[in-house]
């Protein structure tokens, strides 16, 4: 898997709300390995129903969560136009 | 990636569980459901019954026509295709190595009910074991149809078995068996699919 444009700035919120990731993980109903996956980023994707309760949780937007860094992109699922 | 980790949440869906377990060197997808992992273990046995009767049967067309149970009602000797209808041990010949591609595919299905029993429904090693049965089954065709000429051609001309004529025939059964064995190609394909689905699928949280 190449490197993603889009970072998921998850620790950052979790640090902000002082809040651990088990109990995140358990709220939203994901495993924590699961979660420390889409924390540093090695996922493809993410559910809306994911991102839902974990805002929800947080207490903030998508947008808090999730940035997009120009440069990047992905190669590895063929979504790339050319 | 050269990461190694094991993933496993377990969640319920409407009483079924599933059991997802990720190998990021490999991607596979262990899905835990009793009921399709049972089914498999039946059909399975049932393969390894059918490989076990065409070993039989073989093993019946060889031995002398004095072994050979017979009676008014029933036939063990076989019927040997047309080209090869006067010549039996030749068809005997050609009966073993047919059998030996249905048994290299009924292998292949035995492999792929076993990977079923351990859950791994969608994976390319299961496109593999599939696409192989369907390859066996087009080779079995192709064998049936081209073997007992060829057999003849070779006999002739080593001047076994008296072989004076040499025939080539296709039944209304091999047609079936093409199709089959196209639809089994079709399967695997979508079954391909259905895995590079999955495996995407994996790496959505």
């Amino acid at each position: 898997m190449t490197a993603v444009p889009i970072i998921i700035n998850l620790d950052i919120m979790l640090a902000r709300r002082k809040v651990k990731s088990r109990a995140l993980a358990a709220y939203v109903g994901i495993t924590e390995q699961n979660l420390s996956l889409l924390k540093s980023s090695k996922v493809r994707g993410i559910r809306f129903g994911t991102l839902e309760r974990i805002c929800e949780f947080l207490e903030c937007q998508p947008g808090d969560l999730l940035e997009f860094v120009p440069g990047d992109s992905t190669q590895d699922d063929g979504d790339t136009l050319d | 990636m050269s990461v190694s980790d094991s993933v496993g949440p377990t969640t319920t869906l409407q009483e079924k569980v599933y059991c997802f377990t990720v190998n990021f060197n490999h991607l596979t997808i262990i899905i835990d459901y009793n009921k399709a992992k049972k089914k498999a273990r039946w059909l399975r046995f049932v393969i390894v019954v059918a490989m076990a009767v065409i070993a039989l049967y073989n093993v019946v067309l060889a031995l002398p026509e004095r072994f050979v149970p017979s009676g008014p009602n029933f036939d063990f000797t076989g019927n040997p295709v047309m080209p090869l209808v006067h010549h039996p041990r030749l068809f005997l010949v050609e009966n073993i190595l047919v059998s030996l591609i249905y048994l290299g595919g009924l292998y292949a299905l035995v492999r792929l009910m076993r990977l079923f029993e351990q859950g791994e429904f969608f994976s390319a090693r299961a496109v593999r074991h599939l696409r192989s049965f369907a390859l066996s089954l087009l080779l079995a065709l192709i064998a049936s149809v081209l073997l007992p000429p060829l057999i003849l051609l070779v006999a002739r001309a080593l001047g076994l078995d008296n072989v004076t004529s040499i025939g080539i025939g296709v039944e209304s059964s091999d047609i079936w068996q093409g199709l089959i064995s196209a639809v089994f190609f079709v399967v695997a394909m979508i079954l391909g699919e259905a895995t590079q689905l999955a495996e995407d699928n994996q790496w959505i949280v």
